[in-house]
């Protein structure tokens, strides 16, 4: 395969990064309305097939009920898509890309539509400063609202993104039903733009979570399933990847490589549990490329797919 | 065969038998929790009479009625208070065998709750001939017991097929019917209630126009089937196989039509599915549709 030339590539505000920094007033307000809502019958393997092993998957494995996370217009008018087109291919897991540059306030307005379970609900940033009261965590006898949103509650999370909160960052549910709703898919990403950086061209979410009896990227397991990510060479292109559940990841592309945050080449990189990184690449190699985390079981069990480069 | 998922333990929930209450006690008069099963009292009647339930689970009786109830076992061992209008009375459950109870006020007013140690579910929807259908079960067994299948299409039940006890208690698994069929649980000694399968050989009529971008897919399930639930698939390559892009019901006529926009031609289908939108009950005539 050939090398991508010099280049592009590089991690992007990893939030690894130390910082003294406070968050930077007079930004932009960014305002998101997010509902969790249920999704009757998520399906991990909407093709019914692990198409690399050639085995067949009946519904009685891949179909259940869960609660997702589901963006919504201004004032709750109605759902809109989680994503923007082409970063992942379903648009329910993860939740909401919620953009924002540092120093903006962002403005989460959460509403629990959970009429499957009636659980609470609530969502927990990473990486951006806030009060206690929009920490979103259930804590007993000490936290208030923002961690144990009732179903048909809302509650509005204030956050503030800090010049030490550039990169990419997981937020979920950290209600008193934290365990069943991570594994049912209620997470998503922030993804924080430095002072006049410029959004790439492409932008893919890769979240690596345990999904029942599969290893899901996205809350889907498979080539074909999982998503289908393209882009047109000389695109800028820029991987958001994250891991929620108990295990390690390592992140791999084929035919490409990156620069991680210790300076070096790389085409492999590890991914923990809530950990987040970001890179990006101008994008030179046309053709059909594999992702997928290279640890072999978890790759076995879904956590495979397909990016596709067209020539422009 | 392997469950989607253990820790997303309701897909009995969705199928619409609720999860078990573990802390109601024998008088939870106007408490709320979650019950396995709901019975509402009329003026004269409970109903539905007779209800399963595993052990361990909890029933909830609602007056209905403007006449006050109470929800009194025939043996004496547990009794409601007076239930008047709008009020709820919880009880639980923990010993396997049928329990007859009554109300002391309208003492004709007589039912029942059967306490399992094993449920399966009724199925929700007909099935198709020589297709996989998805059943769903719970038991207070413990993880990991198996669990047969039985079918009696006439002939006496007979093995139809085999699973294990998830981890939350429930189970399931597939059959593949070729007629009606009447369907249980066994495991040891203990063997579920029965439930009837209808099985329908239903067809699909399909047909695809293309204008531009613009796709009209229209399709006619035989016999009528209202509010049925029907697939349009494209098969894609870079999904490697039929890729469902849109789901509706069919419509009081038993016809349903999807519009959407495509760039390229792709083969498309329409499928006739359980609400799931997965487990595949009737095909149409395979369409080519989109741009040339």
């Amino acid at each position: 395969m050939r090398r991508l030339a010099t280049i592009v590539a590089t991690v992007v505000g990893t939030g690894a990064v130390a910082s003294a920094a406070a968050p930077v007033a007079s930004g932009a307000v960014r305002e998101y309305w997010v509902a969790a809502v249920p999704a009757p019958t998520w399906n991990i393997a909407p093709n019914q097939r692990d198409a690399m092993a050639g085995t067949m998957l009946s519904p009685s494995q891949t179909v259940f009920p869960t609660i997702v996370y589901r963006r919504y217009t201004p004032h709750w008018g109605h759902p809109i898509r989680n994503v923007p087109g082409g970063s992942s291919n379903q648009d329910l897991i993860p939740g909401p890309l919620l953009r924002a540059r540092a120093a903006d306030r962002i403005r989460v307005h959460f509403k629990n539509l959970d009429t499957l379970y009636k659980r609470p609900h609530s969502m927990h940033f990473h990486g951006v400063h806030y009060k206690p009261s929009s920490d979103g965590a259930f804590v007993p006898g000490v936290s208030g609202r923002d961690g144990d949103v009732k179903p048909g509650q809302t509650w509005t999370y204030k956050l503030t993104a800090g010049s030490d909160s550039v990169g990419v960052w997981p937020y979920h549910d950290h209600s008193p039903s934290m365990d069943d709703s991570i594994l049912g898919g209620m997470y998503g990403m922030l993804s924080i733009l430095g002072p006049g950086q410029k959004r790439p061209d492409r932008e893919f979410e890769v979240v690596f979570a345990p999904m029942g009896d599969f290893q899901t990227i996205d809350g889907r397991a498979f080539v074909g399933n999982t998503p289908v990510f393209t882009a047109i060479t000389g695109q800028t292109v820029q991987w958001d990847v994250m891991a929620m559940g108990s295990e390690h990841h390592t992140f791999h592309v084929h035919g490409h490589r990156w620069v991680d945050r210790d300076g070096r080449d790389v085409d492999t990189q590890t991914v923990g549990p809530a950990e987040t990184f970001a890179i990006r690449w101008r994008e030179e190699d046309p053709g059909t490329w594999l992702y997928h985390c290279h640890v072999e079981s978890h790759m076995m069990a879904g956590m495979i797919g397909t990016y596709h480069v067209r020539r422009r | 065969m392997r469950r989607a998922a253990p820790a997303l333990a309701a897909v009995a929930l969705a199928l619409g038998a609720a999860t078990a209450s573990a802390q109601m006690g024998h008088d939870g008069h106007g408490m709320d929790d979650a019950p396995a099963a709901g019975v509402s009292m009329s003026a004269s009647a409970y109903a539905p009479g007779g209800v399963d339930v595993l052990v361990g689970d909890t029933v909830r009786w609602s007056n209905d009625s403007v006449r006050v109830h109470t929800v009194s076992a025939e043996d004496g061992t547990w009794s409601s208070a007076r239930i008047v209008v709008n009020e709820t009375y919880s009880h639980r459950f923990d010993d396997a065998g049928s329990v007859p109870y009554y109300c002391k006020l309208h003492v004709f007013m007589r039912g029942v709750v059967n306490v399992r140690r094993i449920l399966l579910d009724a199925p929700r929807e007909p099935g198709a001939p020589g297709r996989a259908y998805v059943l769903h079960g719970r038991t207070a067994l413990p993880a990991g017991t198996p669990v047969t299948i039985e079918a009696d299409a006439g002939a006496g039940f007979q093995p139809a097929a085999e699973t294990t006890v998830d981890a939350d208690g429930t189970f399931a698994t597939d059959v593949v019917p070729q007629t009606t069929a009447t369907y249980r649980a066994v495991s040891g000694s203990e063997t579920s209630t029965a439930a009837q399968l209808l099985v329908l050989d239903r067809r699909l009529a399909a047909s695809g126009r293309t204008r531009g971008g613009k796709v009209t897919v229209s399709a006619t399930v035989a016999p009528a089937s209202p509010g049925a639930t029907v697939v349009l698939q494209l098969r894609i390559k870079q999904r490697f196989g039929w890729w469902p892009v849109a789901r509706a019901k069919v419509d009081k006529h038993s016809r349903v039509s999807f519009s959407l926009r495509l760039a390229h031609r792709y083969p498309a289908r329409v499928v006739l599915t359980l609400a799931d939108g997965a487990t595949q009950l009737a095909l149409s005539r395979t369409l080519r549709v989109g741009p040339r």
